[in-house]
């Protein structure tokens, strides 16, 4: 096709269409197929005759693409939740409807999703910090196939200003992370242990779809929406008490809103202003930094010392318990952090807190597995949790906490 | 042009008038949405029947006349991603975005840049597209067919042509 001078687009649309038209006659073999069609159904809601249901797999696969990163330097305001977690949950989300309710069909909003180019949304986020202070977070996140993210956020606390903060990454590039607060940025490697979650629609796992409730229509912005509730331990056992509410745009089969509240917290995100398929500027994910800000680099971990965080906070963890880790498939700071503050633990958190940020970090890489859902004390030989080393070396720690590099 | 929410209302009746004007009216816009999916001319002719079909088979269930058409297309993109995920081994969702155009017949010749553009445009500016330049409907004509707003239309339509546009030429760079 010759490039097209200014407005020459709609010439060669008609054309097209008016081309199409001439060579496209369904009519006489359409209306042959409904006179010998003796099945009009007459009742009950909408039939699209698609199969509506998902394909539920195992969600052993399940990895959280945004897990909070080990930073000592001084963003940890940044760890206390995870966005991507959320992000996550409004993708599985998706899959729980489409076997629910096949008026909204959540078929199509799967499919949409996973056929998704790119996506981009506000979002703003209301809670309580583990120092009690509430905090306020806005900002936007972007995705662009085949996992490119950007993340920017700003925080504010009370009576502390407000700190922001970019982070850029990818699987199989290196990213940044850009603090604003004191003009520093950091280099990330390539987030390995995360797929696209749009990919990871299929592990999701089985759970129970009756627990979702309809909360009817509504017009947001224009647009008509379908909304639903469902409670987020249903979605992902891993994530705490709390609900999602989704609204859909009904003429795309869209997420347009999402609200994820975490009661035990009274922690609140909402996710606007999907813009979905409409391609991301690339230089949003250029991992490179603003001109006169200063490399801050991660500082190293020994592996011994790693080993020894995490034992610490693993046996922290099952003081409380009575023996128990974690039953959880990935590690992740808030989850951990909710659990023992539900069980007025937070002494014991606060003991393992480095642990957990090393574990967290630790998961982020390909070769990681946790088995805390299987594994506890009683199985002491059974191992717990397994991660690659900086030296390509394999370190486990099992049921026992005792630990091991594999030959 | 007699409106298609009226057309509709006495489709949902059995008025085969009425079904055949639909069909009419409609079929090459279907082909146009399937065809930009799955990439093959002739798998979305028959994506457009399969649909078509099953969309006249369950018209009287629709509750809203202004529906039809959101409906149908909504129908007709998940019968074009099945079709086309059945075509392709392990394909996702993902590469379904950068079809490869298959088997173009003669007449097309010279669209087969245009039809992976029209794929990658959001639904609805897709269906508003394909209302306006192969159904050959006005932009009112377009706002009662969908039940959308006459401005949303127009807007819809022109951020259309300049995502299209801008599309055009950055593959002529």
């Amino acid at each position: 096709m010759k490039k097209p001078p200014e407005r020459d687009i709609e010439q060669v649309l008609s054309d097209f269409g008016a081309q199409l038209k001439s060579h496209t006659s369904l009519k006489d073999s359409i209306l042959s197929q409904l006179a010998d069609s003796e099945s009009v159904s007459r009742s009950g809601v909408l039939s699209d005759g698609i199969e509506h249901k998902a394909t539920v797999n195992s969600r052993s696969n399940l990895t959280k693409p945004n897990l909070p990163k080990l930073d000592p330097g001084g963003t940890k305001m940044f760890k206390h939740l995870s966005i991507a977690a959320a992000i996550l949950i409004l993708m599985s989300i998706a899959g729980t409807f489409s076997m629910m309710a096949p008026q909204t069909s959540f078929a199509q909003v799967i499919e949409n999703i996973k056929g998704a180019t790119s996506y981009s949304a506000d979002f703003k986020m209301a809670g309580i910090a583990a120092n009690s202070k509430t905090t306020n977070m806005t900002g936007k996140i972007y995705w662009q196939q085949p996992g490119a993210y950007r993340m920017d956020q700003t925080v504010k606390f009370p009576g502390m200003g407000k700190a922001r903060a970019i982070k850029v990454f990818s699987a199989t590039a290196p990213g940044i992370q850009v603090n604003f607060a004191d003009k520093t940025f950091t280099r990330l490697p390539p987030f390995e242990g995360a797929t696209s979650p749009l990919i990871q629609f299929q592990q999701i796992a089985d759970f129970n779809p009756e627990d979702a409730t309809s909360l009817g229509k509504k017009k947001i912005d224009g647009k008509n929406c379908v909304g639903f509730q469902i409670a987020a331990d249903k979605v992902d056992p891993s994530t705490n008490s709390g609900t999602v509410k989704l609204w859909i745009d009904e003429s795309t089969d869209l997420p347009a809103i999402v609200v994820l509240t975490l009661s035990g917290e009274d922690t609140t995100m909402e996710f606007e202003n999907f813009r979905w398929n409409e391609g991301i500027a690339p230089e949003l994910f250029n991992p490179e930094p603003p001109k006169d800000f200063v490399e801050k680099e991660d500082l190293p971990i020994e592996p011994e010392r790693a080993v020894t965080e995490i034992v610490k906070a693993l046996r922290a963890y099952a003081k409380v318990t009575g023996g128990e880790y974690p039953k959880v498939k990935v590690i992740y700071g808030d989850v951990i952090r909710d659990k023992l503050y539900e069980m007025d633990a937070k002494d014991e958190y606060m003991e393992g807190n480095f642990g957990w940020a090393v574990m967290s970090t630790y998961m982020r890489r390909r070769e990681s597995s946790y088995h805390g859902i299987e594994v506890n004390q009683s199985t002491p030989n059974e191992v717990l949790f397994r991660w690659k080393r900086d030296d390509g070396k394999f370190q486990v720690i099992y049921g026992n906490l005792e630990s091991a590099i594999e030959q | 042009m007699q409106p298609t929410n009226e057309l509709v209302k006495l489709a949902k009746s059995g008025d085969q008038r009425c079904i055949a004007e639909l069909i009419d009216r409609l079929e090459a816009t279907v082909v146009s949405t399937a065809w930009s999916i799955t990439g093959d001319f002739h798998l979305a002719q028959d994506v457009a029947q399969e649909s078509l079909v099953t969309a006249f088979r369950n018209i009287a269930q629709l509750q809203d006349d202004n529906a039809f058409v959101p409906w149908l297309m909504k129908s007709v993109r998940r019968h074009a991603v099945k079709a086309a995920k059945r075509c392709r081994t392990e394909t996702t969702g993902l590469e379904l975005q950068n079809i490869a155009i298959k088997a173009l017949p003669d007449w097309a010749h010279g669209f087969d840049e245009l039809l992976p553009l029209l794929n990658r445009l959001p639904s609805q500016q897709q269906t508003v597209v394909n209302l306006r330049f192969v159904a050959g409907m006005s932009t009112r004509e377009i706002a009662d067919t969908t039940g959308r707003p006459l401005g949303t239309v127009t807007k819809q339509l022109s951020r259309a042509l300049a995502t299209l546009r801008s599309m055009l030429i950055e593959i002529e760079r």
